[in-house]
């Protein structure tokens, strides 16, 4: 096992230098940069634009440029944002908090609901309840989760108007006065704020996960050894969650790695309409203003918690399948 | 009696009564995107700005006569527009004084469509008629949007390029997925001479012919080792600005420093005596990787926005299409890879080679169409999720451009005035219900095409 861990972090090596440096030949491909606008500006003077341009290393070759870029990476310096006027990280590093809260939250719903959903429909397959369920999923796959997210903050609009209060904040990420709460108190704000969009997030994942999980289990429980359990006269709440789940909920472990990192990016659009300040927002803004390092870094940093998403894939598959030969 | 294939898995597929109805409910989407001139009420960009309609609501339309009660022709009343003094809204309310019958097949010569980019015609399948609309008259199916411009039409309108969009980027992202897939499986295995080293021997030879071949074979094997050359000090100059610019001695500089020394090390020894030998089926792979590491939304919108937003209109389609499918062909590509790595081996591909078929021809003839059905289930799965894609990144403006529309860039509209704003019209999200429609149906015909396709899944 060891090995195969060291094995398959050493490869994940050449592939994030080389999306590191897809990436970055993409941001420079783009034309102009941040002081090209910068230039528009008549108060700023030609050449306090080339002093800051060689100040910033943009007057060099792309790949010289990539290679500083990697150096000061490597010494966990992602560069200075030109818009924020800060270094990189500190601008980047609350956003992905912010992200991942929303993309953890929206995974603990996606398993809390998705696979007792799935259990239910197996357990009670072709009655009104699974219908209506299988149909739900239909829905779910195929709304756009940033409509899905404008169609909520629809409602609750509805309901504030109506009530004057809302079960659910309308978009945002703190409350009015959110520095004065003590310390539960803001977790419990943000919390709340975080569940609609959290749920919305994974409303495509969790559909597929109920069907899958349906699928699976149907297959096990009609297998002899489940007819077997039942005649010798175990309770059905044995059979069905110490044999039965167990053997159907190992392909389900095998997509939790190739979850993680999908959402970072499908949380997105859900950010961008409900106002969560995560990265997707931040990106947007710094590709409209050509913030080269924010840009890259976001990237670098979202490629790095997608591969180690997949690590912790294939690993838990490794752990919980013995038919996946390691070492 | 043996049924043929195909008809085995169209009768399969008709058995899948789902994947029947959204099939029928696609041809109507598609049918009246593509004449959407004749669908749409009104010029997709029409408007007045005197008097303008912006945010009208869906107009009512009446079929009994207001003074006898009977039943009537369908009608409408005119539009009077008010100022709410509790809330300085525009209200839009009936002008009872005035009718307006709702025609079918109605001409309306002053906004004239052209079908295909072929056929010019000015019949509207429903509609007030010209004197109406010049009256100002509207007959707003499901409401107006920002510029009063008829949202039912730019629906209409907006379909041909979010239904297109789709496919068109499927068939681009095929194109590259099975090229990539067969070539990197086809030759996985064969490796590729990338260097002729100038110190070894067999660099030099030539099989045959004369002092002509043999001094195109050397100027070959000098080009060859002078790019390997030009690498090693390109990746030298890289080595010496970092080592000039570093202060002091970090673990940055010591990683990307040894990264550079191993990279000319070997490109020199590429040059001159080590053998660079590479197979193709490794590139191919490492590429699909990296792509694959990157957070899609995320390498989606970068690449759109290398080309700057106030590029033609159709230029854009075009690239939203192009970057779809350069973000879509790698999954494909490698499903392809490990089919064709198989089917490589079968006697028909042995007996087509043993008979002196070329390689390009075994693949294209022999080898990709027995990956037919996986391909085809692909496309209808791969569709809806790029009609999704298209639809998010129109959504943030990334990108189908005006005067263009696609219902992603009509749902941006609609959230652009904030939340409170469409609370008051709901009918801006409309466009919303289009796309999951358009996806729920495509999902339905996939799960018809795979359960059709697929000989385990029959029923």
């Amino acid at each position: 096992m060891t090995t195969y861990l060291i094995r398959r972090i050493l490869y994940v090596i050449p592939t994030f230098l080389g999306a590191t440096f897809l990436a970055f030949m993409i941001l420079q491909a783009m034309p102009g940069d941040f002081l090209t606008q910068l230039s528009l500006d008549p108060k700023i003077r030609p050449e306090t634009i080339e002093h800051m341009r060689h100040l910033f290393g943009l007057d060099k070759p792309v790949l010289v440029q990539y290679l500083i870029w990697l150096k000061n990476l490597f010494n966990g310096d992602l560069g200075y944002s030109f818009m924020y006027q800060q270094p990189v990280l500190e601008v980047i590093l609350p956003r992905i908090e912010n992200s991942l809260i929303l993309v953890g939250l929206g995974v603990l719903f996606l398993y809390l609901i998705g696979i007792p959903v799935g259990i239910y429909q197996a357990v009670r397959p072709y009655t009104l309840g699974d219908y209506v369920i299988s149909f739900l999923a239909y829905f779910g796959i195929a709304i756009p989760n940033f409509f899905f997210m404008l169609i909520l903050i629809f409602v609750l609009v509805k309901i504030k108007f109506a009530t004057g209060s809302t079960p659910f904040p309308i978009g945002g990420m703190t409350s009015q006065g959110f520095e004065q709460f003590p310390a539960w108190k803001k977790v419990l704000d943000i919390l709340w704020h975080a569940a609609l969009p959290a749920f919305v997030v994974v409303t495509a994942d969790m559909s597929s996960l109920t069907r899958v999980m349906r699928g699976l289990m149907l297959e096990v429980l009609g297998q002899d050894f489940i007819r077997t359990a039942r005649a010798k006269g175990l309770p059905e709440r044995v059979v069905l969650y110490k044999h039965a789940l167990r053997n159907a909920i190992i392909p389900v472990i095998a997509t939790i790695g190739g979850l993680l990192p999908g959402l970072i990016g499908g949380a997105g659009l859900v950010e961008v309409v409900s106002g969560w300040p995560g990265m997707t927002p931040l990106l947007l803004d710094a590709l409209n203003r050509q913030d080269l390092y924010v840009n890259a870094g976001i990237i670098a940093l979202s490629t790095f918690l997608l591969i180690i998403g997949n690590i912790i894939g294939d690993v838990l598959l490794a752990l919980v399948d013995p038919r996946i030969r390691y070492g | 009696m043996m049924k043929s294939a195909r008809r085995l898995a169209w009768e399969q597929f008709k058995k899948h009564r789902l994947a029947l109805i959204g099939g029928s409910i696609l041809l109507v989407l598609y049918f009246m995107a593509a004449f959407a001139g004749f669908f749409s009420v009104y010029d997709p960009n029409f408007y007045t700005l005197s008097p303008s309609f912006r945010y009208a609501p869906p107009t009512p339309i009446h079929v009994r006569d207001p003074d006898t009660g009977r039943l009537t022709r369908p009608f409408v009343y005119g539009i009077k527009k008010e100022l709410d003094l509790d809330t300085f809204l525009e209200k839009y309310t009936e002008d009872r004084s005035k009718k307006y019958p709702i025609y079918f097949f109605v001409r309306t010569p002053d906004q004239p469509y052209t079908i295909f980019k072929l056929f010019k015609s000015d019949i509207r399948f429903i509609g007030l008629g010209e004197k109406a609309t010049k009256e100002g008259a509207r007959l707003y199916l499901i409401g107006s949007d920002n510029f009063g411009r008829d949202l039912w039409s730019r629906l209409v309108y907006g379909g041909q390029v979010s239904l297109t969009i789709g496919i068109l980027a499927v068939l681009l992202a095929l194109v590259i997925g099975l090229i990539m897939g067969g070539l990197s499986g086809f030759y996985q295995g064969t490796r590729m001479r990338l260097s002729l080293p100038l110190l070894r021997r067999e660099s030099w030879l030539v099989e045959g012919g004369g002092a002509l071949r043999r001094a195109l074979k050397a100027l070959w094997v000098a080009l060859v080792s002078l790019a390997w050359v030009g690498l090693a000090v390109g990746l030298a100059y890289g080595l010496w600005t970092l080592v000039r610019a570093a202060e002091g001695l970090d673990l940055g500089t010591l990683l990307v420093a040894l990264m550079l020394l191993f990279g000319i090390a070997g490109s020199l020894a590429a040059a001159f005596y080590y053998p660079v030998r590479l197979d193709p089926d490794d590139v191919v792979m490492r590429l699909v990787e990296i792509m694959a590491a990157i957070p899609g939304l995320f390498l989606l919108i970068t690449l759109r926005s290398i080309f700057p937003p106030n590029i033609d209109p159709l230029m854009t389609f075009y690239i939203v299409v192009a970057v779809l499918s350069f973000i879509g062909w790698g999954g494909l590509a490698r499903t392809i890879r490990g089919m064709v790595l198989s089917l490589r081996e079968m006697d028909y591909v042995t007996a087509a080679r043993a008979i002196g078929v070329s390689n390009w021809m075994i693949i294209l003839r022999h080898i990709l169409p027995a990956t037919a059905s996986y391909t085809i289930v692909y496309a209808s799965i791969a569709i809806p999720s790029f009609i999704l894609a298209e639809s998010g990144l129109s959504f943030i403006g990334f990108g189908i451009t005006e005067p263009y529309t696609s219902w992603g860039l009509l749902l941006k509209a609609a959230q652009d005035g904030g939340f409170a704003s469409f609370a008051d019209r709901p009918w801006v999200l409309a466009p919303g219900v289009a796309i999951f429609i358009a996806v729920l149906t495509w999902n339905f015909v996939g799960d018809g095409l795979r359960d059709a396709l697929d000989p385990r899944r029959r029923r």
